[in-house]
């Protein structure tokens, strides 16, 4: 999700503005993922980078996940969203982790759509993290360093039932992925778009969907994929 | 013919054009170039052996580094051939690797100036390519010019469990205790053990030809923050004014990093 600040500039607004404007964003491309039959959806909300903003925009941004995720629990959970939170704990602010906790644990049992927030989410720091719990192990002997693979690491991220992602959007012009689940989408088809958050809605999420399924996905093969549906995504952040 | 003389004049007269707008402006110090389309552009231009578009391919490398070298580039990664690369069939590889390893050979030559490594799980290669592989590479060594990583047999999965290992190892190798891994483990962790002996752990710009727009896990770790550029020529088709033209928009990129 970004292009807040940059929306807002544009009106003369304050970037805060930007970024109350994209709330309802959020809760559209759900909806349309919803939709269209996605089972599972990550949204960048916060990474463990932009600490480096100005301390005004970090405490508004803290304030406000923590508002936006108690307001729209009660939605989301009645659309049958399962929330899950992808995320560093130390540095975040307490009341943000309490009301993603209890946004986890009240929609625990849903199962339309898997959405994880990553907050204070950083990919380098996710591998960290994962790398951290996995010598855990190896430190009381329930692993040995010699049998890591991939598919070992895989079982120490932050949610490692979470399926690889088959599509990746960046809104706002830019291109780059900025350090968003970059174990996860090694394979994933990028699609750019040049609209800013806060105008992006269900329909950008759609016009993806169908560049996706315009795209040949190979997975190092030389041999073209033949299908005669369109594919949807699994898995889209 | 002569519609063809003119052609290349005007291209050479906007290259100049091209080459003098980017004066004084950033530059990536990092690029990783995916080479993607040899096949695609053998088949296109009518060739019915694909190899004719592996050696147009291998020699399109040669010219790339030249033009990386002129617009003063620290660091190319090329992206040759990935561990899933690997389970084409034999006779699809094995002329690929050839005209690899040829290309190694050429871009290490003596009196070039470029330090030349191969990166990636050379393990999953013939015992004899690896070597060739090795040896071709290790003529450059001690060079100072731009340093030039080969990835053949790379994965960017592998590239990061590997390090992971080989942190563990050297830290364990140090007498340390496995408990200061689970304190202390940090980025530099990673960082340190990348393949490449360069220990650049970051790309600043990645540039993929043929049209795809993924990164397929090439340099997973470093391009966290890498500008990417996508090209929609196949790789033989790549010319230097695309080069410079990549180098434009990378210029006009405006980057945070989470500012």
């Amino acid at each position: 999700m970004d292009g807040n600040g940059r929306w807002a500039k544009q009106r003369g607004l304050p970037r805060t503005e930007g970024h109350r404007v994209g709330e309802a964003a959020v809760l559209d491309v759900l909806e349309g993922a919803i939709e269209m039959g996605i089972k599972h959806i990550s949204l960048y909300a916060f990474s463990t980078e932009n600490w480096k903003r100005s301390p005004a925009e970090v405490s508004f941004l803290m304030n406000f996940s923590r508002d936006v995720i108690h307001r729209r629990r009660d939605a989301m959970h009645a659309m049958g969203v399962r929330v899950r939170w992808m995320g560093r704990e130390p540095k975040l602010w307490k009341g943000v982790v309490e009301e993603l906790k209890a946004a986890e644990e009240l929609t625990r049992g849903n199962d339309v759509i898997n959405l994880y927030m990553c907050v204070n989410y950083g990919g380098r720091a996710e591998l960290v993290d994962a790398t951290t719990a996995l010598a855990r192990d190896v430190r009381d002997g329930r692993l040995d360093a010699e049998d890591v693979s991939a598919k070992v690491l895989s079982r120490y991220m932050y949610q490692p039932t979470m399926p690889d992602v088959d599509l990746l959007i960046r809104p706002s012009g830019e291109q780059r992925t900025s350090n968003f689940l970059p174990w996860q989408s090694w394979y994933a088809e990028l699609v750019f778009q040049d609209i800013l958050w806060p105008d992006f809605d269900k329909r950008g999420l759609w016009r993806a969907c169908e560049e996706y399924a315009s795209r040949d996905r190979r997975y190092g093969g030389a041999l073209p994929n033949k299908t005669d549906d369109a594919p949807v995504p699994t898995s889209t952040a | 013919m002569v519609l063809s003389v003119i052609r290349s004049a005007l291209e050479r007269v906007y290259e100049r054009r091209l080459s003098a707008q980017l004066e004084g402006l950033p530059r990536p110090q990092h690029v990783g170039v995916m080479v993607d389309g040899n096949r695609r552009w053998a088949r296109g231009a009518g060739h019915d052996d694909p190899r004719e578009g592996y050696r147009a391919g291998g020699a399109k490398v040669v010219d790339l580094l030249g033009w990386c070298s002129t617009a003063g580039i620290a660091h190319v990664t090329l992206f040759m051939l990935s561990d899933d690369n690997l389970h084409r069939p034999p006779e699809q590889i094995g002329p690929l690797i050839e005209v690899i390893l040829e290309t190694v050979r050429n871009i290490s030559a003596p009196g070039l100036p470029w330090h030349v490594e191969v990166i990636g799980s050379l393990e999953l290669l013939p015992h004899d390519t690896a070597v060739a592989l090795k040896e071709a590479a290790a003529r450059s060594d001690g060079r100072t010019g731009m340093d030039v990583d080969v990835a053949v047999g790379y994965g960017g999965r592998r590239e990061i469990v590997d390090a992971v290992k080989s942190a563990f190892n050297s830290h364990m190798d140090q007498g340390g205790d496995p408990a200061d891994l689970v304190e202390a483990f940090s980025e530099q962790h990673i960082s340190q053990h990348l393949y490449s002996s360069t220990g650049r752990d970051q790309t600043d710009f990645i540039i993929r030809t043929s049209g795809e727009q993924r990164l397929s896990g090439f340099l997973l770790w470093q391009s966290a923050y890498a500008e990417m550029h996508f090209v929609d020529c196949y790789w033989p088709a790549f010319r230097r004014i695309d080069f410079l033209r990549a180098l434009r928009s990378f210029a006009g990129r405006v980057r945070r990093f989470g500012r």
